[in-house]
């Protein structure tokens, strides 16, 4: 981005742009104040971009590089906006990677509507199950959590603790004390995130072949408490590095 | 005698864009882009490598919304205008240029470029390039892959049977009808694999796929060729799986060959660095900055004083990093080789946009792999076909869950700031599949209402616009096309309720989005309730079945 291609932008694309980029604009701002602000936003948000996504992604990325142009292409009147509820009560967990799950949520306006009006409402909660079949009752599941969040909220990100095991999601609303389960999600199964155990019957140089791979050179997201080292537990530390 | 083999993938996609309702539209320039510095780059590649008699084996599979944008007369017709106007701009350009002695022949050089495009383009390949692609896959010199129809991230909906079977179906039969026979590998769309995509990829006839390194490696079972040999899972399909090593040596920040700083920066770019009143003609809107390929620059180190580009040092870069390649490609053979039962394949997946337009030089470095590739005795290029057909015996194994993105998992598709995608991109495949079973079997205007419906379903589960929102680039334009597929979905959704569709709204949109005309709104079916009780848990319904 830079400023020439700011100040062809209308006022109300600046402040849209600020928005998007998670800016701080005070009130009164002038014209160039608010450029100013705008183009240190985006320079942040480029750079903390930049040091998340690998390589690869930052190449990749250049197909669709054309420096923000599309910026000014989207005029306030053509925007479509999309409903912020489908008035369906459902909870939906999304496996990210062995760590990590996102859930999203909805509610029927007639249950939202009543808990806004209750004053017995006491928040709603993502109770976290896991376990390891999937017929599992949910009040049989070996492990859970609460996640509490508030009406506000539509979705969240959830630390996994355990890999090579299902998860389950509960939405409950709490009112006066007492739980009200709304809706369930579907199953997610967590890999391993590591390699499989060596056969009982060995073999044949595997060992001396994966660490022919660099596979202890990939950055992956590092599962639980493990450090990404962890992942070769089982493999010979001389052949990987030798 | 031949240790071992090397596998060359390039992967060619771009989504569709395609605005037929503006005179021209800025993200249109993608496509042109790609042409200009990929597409055609390579086929004059892979003609020079027939025309000296040197063998090649390649696989390469392209994206039915590419190949659909390729076939587009529209686009076409803008493609051709996109020539003529780089082509006097390099004319320009060789002007503005004529007392720098490097620059000026830089300068030549794209001018040459663009004409000798616009002359292919439209003589050669009488426009479509698909045909310079099927010329060489008719010959068994390049495999041509299938992908997903509309490049979908297939992990993320894995929850949605009837959208991972429509995704891979339709890119399948997109294969078959552009290229006149069924595809035996498909190309999993960013390596994007989660278990039971599989099943979905046998059933269409799918013999192979590939997955990332850490897909293969974290298997249910111990690879014992590491990603040296491609597993089997139980319904036959082999996942071969990515080579990190020979990966790295192109896509490394800091060591892979692109990097070197005799090589062309692909940052500086005339359309940003001149002034407006000089450039102006040949921007968008006369005033909107992009970059327009006309560089000048060397990547020189991690400096802004960049020096200028050097075409012969480059060009003897070239020389030795691909003389380097074909020589640590054939040691790792030799090696592995001595390790193992049967000769090691080395898998090396690229997207070929890297290829020419982010390193400028990387077509004529393939070209000289390739060639010397073709002179080594320990080391032999081969499709994945011919692989499997001369050794069939494979360890028998399912992949793990992961993908070739950041952190190797899905992170870059889903993440803060592309995650609102999902509640209505998977609400627009419910609602499709509820219409599916409301109007089982419509014809006329109500069964292009729900084909259209069906394209929009899976233009909006396109891979490009998560990655797009995450990388920042392009990013009103993705949210748009999210929100513009979903909303269609909706209206017809809506209008099938109410009885009543609108012609009008219906002929737009369709001529907007004209891509897969022989869809059929019918692939967004549940096949049966199993699908439903056991979705996004298809090794637990494998199970079942047994």
């Amino acid at each position: 981005m830079n400023r020439w291609t700011l100040s062809d932008a209308s006022f109300e694309a600046l402040l849209r742009m600020a928005d998007n980029y998670g800016a701080d604009v005070p009130d009164n701002v002038t014209r160039d104040e608010l450029e100013d602000i705008v183009e240190e936003a985006a320079e942040d948000w480029h750079l903390e971009h930049r040091r998340s996504n690998s390589h690869s992604v930052r190449i990749e990325e250049t197909k669709y590089d054309i420096q923000a142009a599309g910026e000014l292409e989207t005029r306030a009147e053509e925007e479509v906006e999309l409903p912020e509820s489908y008035n369906e009560t459902r909870v939906v967990l999304m496996l990210r990677d062995p760590s990590w799950a996102f859930a999203y949520w909805d509610l029927r306006d007639a249950e939202r509507h009543e808990f806004q009006r209750s004053e017995a409402f006491e928040g709603l909660i993502l109770r976290v199950f896991s376990m390891h079949e999937p017929e599992t009752r949910l009040d049989a599941a070996r492990q859970q959590f609460d996640i509490p969040v508030t009406l506000l909220d539509s979705r969240w990100y959830i630390n996994l603790p355990d890999q090579e095991t299902l998860y389950r999601l509960g939405l409950y609303a709490r009112i006066d004390g007492v739980e009200r389960k709304l809706a369930v999600s579907n199953l997610i199964v967590v890999p391993r995130g590591m390699i499989a155990e060596q056969p009982a019957n060995g073999g044949d140089g595997g060992d001396a072949i994966i660490a022919q791979t660099g596979i202890q050179d990939l950055d992956l997201t590092a599962t639980g408490t493990r450090i990404p080292q962890r992942i070769l537990d089982l493999i010979d530390e001389e052949l990987l590095f030798n | 005698m031949t240790s071992g083999y090397l596998i060359l993938l390039l992967h060619a996609h771009l989504p569709f864009v395609r605005h037929p309702e503006e005179g021209s539209f800025l993200e249109e320039t993608w496509l042109f882009e790609a042409i200009s510095e990929t597409y055609l780059p390579l086929l004059r590649v892979l003609n020079s490598l027939e025309t000296d008699g040197v063998a090649f084996k390649l696989a390469i599979s392209i994206s039915p919304t590419l190949t659909a944008m390729l076939q587009d007369e529209m686009l076409q017709n803008r493609f051709i205008a996109y020539c003529e106007r780089m082509i006097d701009l390099a004319g320009r350009e060789i002007e503005r240029t004529r007392d720098n002695r490097l620059n000026h022949a830089m300068a030549q050089r794209y001018r040459s470029l663009h004409e000798t495009n616009l002359r292919e383009f439209t003589e050669k390949y009488d426009r479509d390039l698909t045909r310079g692609f099927d010329y060489h896959y008719k010959r068994g010199r390049i495999e041509i892959l299938a992908t997903a129809a509309t490049h979908a991230y297939l992990p993320l909906y894995i929850q949605h049977p009837p959208a991972v079977r429509a995704q891979i179906q339709v890119g399948v039969d997109a294969h078959a009808r552009v290229f006149g026979k069924a595809a035996k590998g498909f190309w999993l769309p960013e390596c994007g694999y989660a278990p039971g995509l599989e099943e979905y990829l046998g059933d269409q006839g799918i013999r192979y796929s590939f997955v990332s390194t850490h897909g293969l490696i974290f298997s249910d079972q111990r690879p014992a060729a590491g990603v040296y040999a491609p597993m089997k899972c139980a319904n036959g399909l082999a996942f071969f799986g990515r080579d990190h090593a020979s990966s790295n040596a192109v896509w490394s920040a800091d060591e892979g060959y692109p990097s070197d700083i005799s090589y062309r920066d692909f940052y500086r770019d005339i359309g940003h660095d001149l002034p407006l009143d000089y450039i102006g003609p040949y921007l968008p809107g006369g005033r909107i900055r992009m970059n327009t390929g006309f560089k000048y620059h060397a990547v020189t180190g991690k400096t802004d004083q960049k020096l200028p580009y050097d075409p012969d040092a480059a060009d003897r870069k070239v020389g030795e990093h691909a003389q380097n390649f074909v020589y640590n490609q054939s040691k790792r053979v030799e090696r592995l080789r001595n390790l193992m039962h049967a000769p090691p394949v080395i898998v090396s997946p690229f997207d070929a946009e890297l290829f020419g337009h982010w390193w400028y030089e990387g077509p004529r470095w393939l070209e000289a792999v390739i060639r010397g590739v073709a002179e080594s005795e320990e080391l032999s290029l081969i499709t994945p076909s011919e692989y499997l057909k001369a050794h069939p015996d494979q360890q028998t194994g399912s992949p793990a869950f992961s993908s070739w993105g950041t952190k190797g998992y899905s992170e870059v598709w889903l993440d803060g700031s592309n995650d609102w995608i999902y509640p209505h991109v998977h609400k627009a495949i419910e609602r499709m599949s509820e219409l599916v079973g409301r109007f089982p079997n419509e014809s006329g205007l109500k069964r292009r209402a729900l084909n259209q419906a069906a394209r929009e379903v899976l233009l909006s589960q396109a891979s490009d616009w998560p990655f797009i929102m995450r990388a920042g680039t392009a990013v009103p334009y993705a949210v748009r096309r999210v929100k513009d597929h979903v909303a269609n979905v909706a209206h017809v959704y809506d209008a099938l309720s109410r009885g009543a569709i609108g012609t009008e709204w219906l002929t737009r949109v369709e001529r907007q989005h004209n891509l897969f005309p022989d869809l059929d709104y019918r692939g967004f079916s549940w096949t049966d309730t199993s699908e439903s009780r056991t979705a996004g848990l298809p090794s637990i319904r494998r199970e079942r079945t047994q």
